[in-house]
């Protein structure tokens, strides 16, 4: 469902959120494609295959940092949030506030430019630009900083336009919650516009002493630390977002620890990443101890989200082929568990494991097709989701439910997953959906009619459908279930 | 003192298993000092006008390599200097 959420979305999007984004992705190809070369140079003529002076050697070193570290990695966050706002928020999203986010991206542009010329005027100053090495009233001097002025302002306008995209259809009362990955996007554009007011902070006095209006900056290289510790983050979080997204598109599974915990996690990255700048000071000799210790324990936070995300990714990952058959992740689906005890069964062997389990038969109407098993080991169980208010299971699917492994809820939490009762002896059947939820029905005392099953098989073993039938003794209403013992 | 592009002085002489304070100051722009103590090395940010104090024992003789670790323009990749640490190289020289 995630990738025909993802892909169907940017197909919906309408002709100028198309080109909004494609011109987005295509500047930071451009910019990646100019750092690459830049920095290509630059490695060659370090490593004395090419002989090029001092000058020109450090200006494509400048240009190289700008590009890579500056416009490729903000051009590319820029694209992405948008995209992800506008398709993982609602259906048909479309890109609210859209004027700011052209606003945000033609003054990354012109920032760009600005930072270019000044790279390739004027005595080189690489990417942080050191105020202590500008001349003071050169041209190039005053378009670097101000070119990163530039980027800043449209980073945050193009922030904003992702926020309001998310937030518009909540106002609008058309979806009732935020998506896991519309809250990440959110947190993720407060952190841009954090890292947009770092930048004011370190390039706003830099600029207007270029321009000969205020004294040199004496803190610029602290200021500069804050920034590069937040831009370099930031990255980190689009990754781990990215990820995230591919994860759920690939398998069809969101995370068995629920949509909040997720949240919480993605918050944590706005609130742990921008405290945590102080061990990029450490090697500062005026730094005190106190702020070094303090600085040291503050860096142990900093990779706490991206362990916990990892955690999310591989437990929902371990789930989902757990639920397809595998025993872990690392073996891959194979013949699932049930096809052996399944076996034991046919011959005669371990009843007390049967007793068990319950086998469900979700259309029994229809011939016996090739059977699918899905086995829930523990949490929630993937099953497609037909996109029609329906999970769609073969006929003939077979659900296996342990019941050691049996979650605490009857209703699907998601579309995609159904999850079942706690009830002693509960089986499961398919799910309609309402508001927009699949809902499944459970047998309240499938134990019960399991033994009834059980009876009624001993008496008639050669019953139409080969053992196969309904729950006709009410217990379990109108649901077709089948108790294999 | 550090200064574009170098050290002085350029060439220190010193006895192993001596604890010296290296006082050392940036006089133009900011600059780095990456002082080489055998497998390791310390690392400071130096800013102009600001004395930086660092107690040092170099444990092994040889020639140890002190170099600038942030960029101060064009010849920022010729600023280096030489740290000779031996007891013949002390009596030497006195």
């Amino acid at each position: 469902m995630g990738k025909s959420m993802l892909l169907e979305g940017l197909g919906r999007l309408s002709g100028q959120d198309k080109l909004l984004l494609k011109l987005l992705f295509g500047l930071a190809l451009g910019a990646l494609a100019l750092g690459i070369l830049a920095g290509a140079g630059t490695a060659l003529a370090r490593a004395g295959f090419i002989d090029i002076a001092p000058l020109c050697g450090y200006r494509a070193m400048t240009v190289h940092g700008v590009a890579i570290f500056f416009y490729w990695l903000y051009f590319v966050q820029a694209a992405m949030l948008l995209a992800f706002s506008t398709v993982y928020t609602e259906p048909n999203g479309r890109i609210a506030a859209r004027g700011f986010a052209w606003a945000g991206m033609a003054l990354m542009f012109l920032g760009l430019l600005l930072n270019l010329y000044a790279a390739l005027s004027g005595l080189p100053l690489l990417y942080d630009a050191p105020p202590g090495l500008a001349a003071r009233g050169a041209p190039g001097s005053g378009a670097f900083y101000l070119g990163y002025l530039a980027l800043a302002a449209g980073l945050c306008l193009v922030a904003v336009a992702a926020v309001a995209t998310a937030l518009k259809p909540r106002f609008e009362g058309r979806i009732s919650e935020w998506s896991v990955l519309s809250f990440a996007n959110v947190a993720w554009a407060g952190l841009l516009m954090v890292s947009a007011v770092a930048a004011f902070n370190a390039f706003l006095p830099a600029a207007l002493w270029a321009y000969g209006l205020v004294p040199m900056p004496s803190e610029y290289s602290t200021a500069w630390h804050v920034l590069f510790h937040n831009m370099h983050y930031l990255p980190l979080m689009a990754t781990v977002l990215v990820w995230y997204a591919l994860a759920e598109a690939s398998t069809g599974v969101k995370s068995v620890f629920g949509t909040g915990f997720s949240k919480v996690v993605f918050a944590l990255y706005l609130i742990l990443v921008p405290p945590t700048s102080l061990y990029h000071m450490f090697l500062e000799p005026d730094l005190a101890e106190s702020v070094r210790a303090a600085g040291s324990l503050l860096s142990l936070f900093i990779s706490v989200p991206t362990v916990l995300v990892f955690l999310v990714i591989v437990a929902f990952l371990e789930v989902h082929a757990r639920a397809q058959g595998a025993q872990a992740v690392r073996q891959g689906p194979r013949a699932p568990l049930a096809r052996s005890g399944h076996r034991r069964r046919r011959h005669g062997g371990d009843q007390s494991r049967a007793r068990r389990c319950l086998v469900v038969r979700p259309d029994p109407g229809k011939a016996r097709q090739p059977t699918v098993r899905y086995v829930l080991r523990a949490g929630l169980l993937p099953l497609p989701d037909g996109g029609d208010g329906h999970a769609h299971v073969p006929g003939g699917a077979v659900l296996r439910v342990p019941r050691s492994h049996r979650p605490g809820r009857l209703a699907a939490r998601r579309a995609g997953e159904i999850a079942l009762s706690r009830h002693p002896g509960a089986a499961v059947f398919r799910g309609g959906r309402r508001d927009g939820r699949l809902l499944g029905r459970a047998v309240a005392d499938a134990g019960n009619l399991l033994r009834r099953r059980r009876a009624r098989h001993a008496a008639h073993p050669h019953g139409p459908g080969g053992g196969w039938g309904h729950a006709d003794d009410g217990s379990a209403g109108a649901v077709p279930v089948r108790a294999y013992a | 003192m550090a200064y574009q592009w170098g050290y002085t002085p350029a060439v220190l002489r010193l006895e192993p298993e001596v604890r010296y304070r290296f006082r050392i100051m940036a006089v133009d722009v900011a600059h780095g000092a990456s002082l080489h103590l055998g497998p390791a090395a310390r690392v400071v940010r130096l800013r102009p006008g600001q004395l930086v104090e660092q107690d040092i024992v170099f444990a092994q003789e040889g020639e140890h390599l002190l170099y600038c670790t942030v960029y101060c323009g064009l010849n920022h990749d010729r600023m280096h200097g030489r740290i000779i640490v031996s007891k013949a190289e002390v009596s030497r020289h006195g």
